[in-house]
């Protein structure tokens, strides 16, 4: 018989499953971006279910903080992962990666090609669009 | 100065540093890093005397114990990654803040690093979290502080705001959270099974059931993922070559090391019932096809970043032969020829990280056809770039030679024919394209006009590929350190 706890758990599964599938097959950053808060989610769904079976009924607390913690993880990862897609975004105009070509160089890209290629030394200095180097941090 | 103070020194230093940096202007964050990392190379070495005389410590913080509280558990292991994390680390910090400084006279041609400011509070805020990782007691704060790990690691690649620099962050940060997600459900099921997540009770506590299994398989993976074990290293050639050459050098150096250190852990401490002969084999042959696989891309490359950061994936598959090598006899020799092999192969890949990114400022270009006749210009940093792919090769006397040897030593005691040659044959792959890199300098034909660089950026490299050499030679103190807490000879569940 299925108790409430472990449907929860269950449910955490699935989820888990449908996020993974969702980073690894949207093409869009945005929508990888939210799945993997659903994979992390569901991870934490698991871990209060977790919680609730203990033998005398009270939850048990420290799962609770680990979600807690995790949230906290979570968010700091969502916000970086979203502040890079806006500057990769500002620079490219696209929402998604650039073709994962065969990311060596044996293939010579013309500079300023929108492929792949190697940060060169020489460009160290970044130009805003306007021409001035930006200092915000 | 007891070693629970060292090893809270060693966190809360970095930690408070990165908080004041801050708010600095970059030369005084600068500064204080550098002094940070001073004291922190001071915190670790005195570390190492007290771990061998009173073996491993464990340490419940502030008096509050597990669970909720958060206990550190200081052994040889950690130790040995506390050095390699302090030495690197203080020399990454003297590279850098010639790096990013502008040139006193701007007509020579030194241009100023936008964002420059920000790389010094990561900076620490990376090397606070490494230092935590190496000596956390519970696997839950193995988790957050690994996340802080590359987190940082994330903001530093991406420093430079260039789209190809945030493509390949984008695409480690993917693979990390994933790699994190799987390690966290893998706690989940283990805290599900055991209730609790400190690995020293749960390696005494685990027994082979269906979700311990499950969860052994899950960290692993998960780990390997953010190891950059083949065929997951997708993301680390990018990543490793579009980040300024400092943060490659911290990267392929330590933060690697980092989730090696956590398999380790979970291997040899916590799951020792649990493995089986056929998961350590097909790591090892995954670490196999990883020296090949590497070795034979960054033959490959026109781009020497891009050079050394395959044979960043190359040489991690050697770290994964222990997981088959470490059983029965030659878990010693195994245990002890990893972590030197991982110890030398720090300072030599930041060696050559480092030297390329001189090598690079000055002709401005990491081509390899740009470099011709380059030694003729620059004699010390191409030295220091040969000198490090000794060690990289594993040619005596360095310290990649002894991890080589110790492992083959392994691997022929143990019968595996398979993994000596392939270990042998990664030797001579390694040696053809450090090779030809470094012959292609002294083609006297073609002398590249060269930009000045700072004196630094030339002789910190040097000084890094002489310690992975000087390691060759003074190997004693490292093994003697290994033996505290090393892991018990492990018995590989037979099949049959």
């Amino acid at each position: 018989m299925l108790t409430h706890g472990d449907l929860f758990a269950l449910c955490g599964a699935v989820l888990f499953g449908i996020g993974l599938f969702g980073i690894l097959a949207c093409r869009h950053l945005v929508r990888k971006v939210i799945a993997l808060n659903l994979t992390s989610t569901s991870v934490f769904l698991i871990m209060i279910a977790l919680s609730i079976r203990t033998p005398d009924g009270s939850p048990d607390f420290v799962p609770h903080a680990m979600v807690l913690t995790g949230i906290v993880v979570s968010l700091s990862a969502t916000a970086l992962a979203l502040s890079l897609i806006r500057r990769l975004h500002r620079e490219t105009g696209q929402w998604e990666l650039p073709d994962v070509l065969p990311f060596d160089s044996t293939r010579r890209t013309p500079a300023g090609a929108a492929g792949y290629s190697v940060v060169d030394e020489e460009s160290r200095v970044q130009r805003s669009a306007d021409g001035e180097a930006t200092d915000d941090r | 100065m007891t070693a629970e103070h060292a090893a809270i020194g060693l966190i809360v230093v970095p930690m408070a540093s990165a908080i004041v940096a801050l708010i600095l202007r970059e030369r005084q964050a600068a500064a204080l890093t550098v002094a940070a990392g001073g004291v922190q190379a001071w915190l670790s070495s005195s570390l190492a005397p007290l771990i061998l005389e009173q073996g491993a410590v464990r340490y419940a913080v502030a008096g509050w114990g597990a669970p909720l509280g958060i206990d550190l558990h200081i052994d040889g292991l950690s130790t040995v990654m506390l050095i390699v994390t302090s030495v690197v680390g203080v020399v990454v910090t003297l590279y850098a803040a010639a790096y990013f400084a502008p040139g006193s006279d701007p007509a020579a041609g030194r241009k100023p690093v936008a964002q420059a400011g920000a790389f010094w509070p990561l900076w620490l805020f990376l090397w606070g979290a490494l230092n935590a990782l190496f000596v956390s007691g519970d696997l839950f704060n193995l988790y957050v502080t690994l996340e802080l790990v590359t987190l940082a690691g994330l903001a530093l690649i991406g420093l430079r705001r260039q789209t190809a620099a945030l493509a390949a962050a984008l695409r480690y940060l993917f693979a990390a959270m994933v790699g994190s997600m799987l390690y966290l459900l893998g706690i989940v099921l283990l805290y599900g099974s055991y209730a609790t997540v400190d690995w020293e009770l749960l390696g005494q506590s685990v027994r082979g059931e269906a979700a311990t299994i499950c969860a052994a398989a899950l960290m692993v993976v998960g780990l390997a993922l953010k190891t950059a074990l083949f065929p997951l290293h997708f993301w680390l050639p990018p990543a490793h070559a579009n980040a300024p050459s400092p943060v490659s050098a911290v990267l392929s150096g330590l933060v690697i090391k980092g989730s090696f250190f956590l398999i380790l852990r979970l291997w040899f401490y916590v799951f020792p019932q649990v493995v089986t002969i056929g998961a350590g084999n097909l790591l090892a042959m995954l670490g196999a096809a990883a020296i090949v696989w590497g070795s034979l891309q960054a033959l490959r490359q026109r781009r020497l970043k891009l050079m050394v950061a395959y044979s960043t994936v190359a040489q991690v598959g050697y770290l994964f032969l222990v997981f088959v090598l470490a059983a029965g006899e030659t878990t010693t020799l195994a245990w002890r020829g990893t972590i030197c092999f991982a110890f030398a192969h720090a300072f030599a890949k930041g060696a050559a990280f480092l030297s390329v990114g001189a090598l690079s400022e000055a002709v401005g270009s990491d081509e390899l056809d740009r470099w011709r006749g380059l030694a003729h210009r620059e004699p010390v940093a191409v030295f220091a770039f040969g000198l490090a792919g000794v060690s990289l090769m594993g040619l005596p006397p360095s310290g990649g030679f002894i991890g080589k040897w110790l492992l083959l030593e392994a691997a022929l005691q143990h019968g595996q024919w398979g993994l000596a040659l392939v270990i042998l044959l990664g030797g001579v792959l390694t040696s053809i394209y450090v090779f030809r890199a470094v012959t292609a300098t002294f083609d006297s034909d073609a002398v590249p006009h060269v930009r000045p660089v700072p004196e630094i950026m030339r002789w910190i490299p040097l000084a890094l590929a002489f310690c992975a050499t000087l390691l060759g030679v003074a190997t004693g103190w490292l093994l003697q350190l290994l033996d505290v807490g090393a892991p018990l000879p492990v018995v590989l569940d037979d099949p049959s």
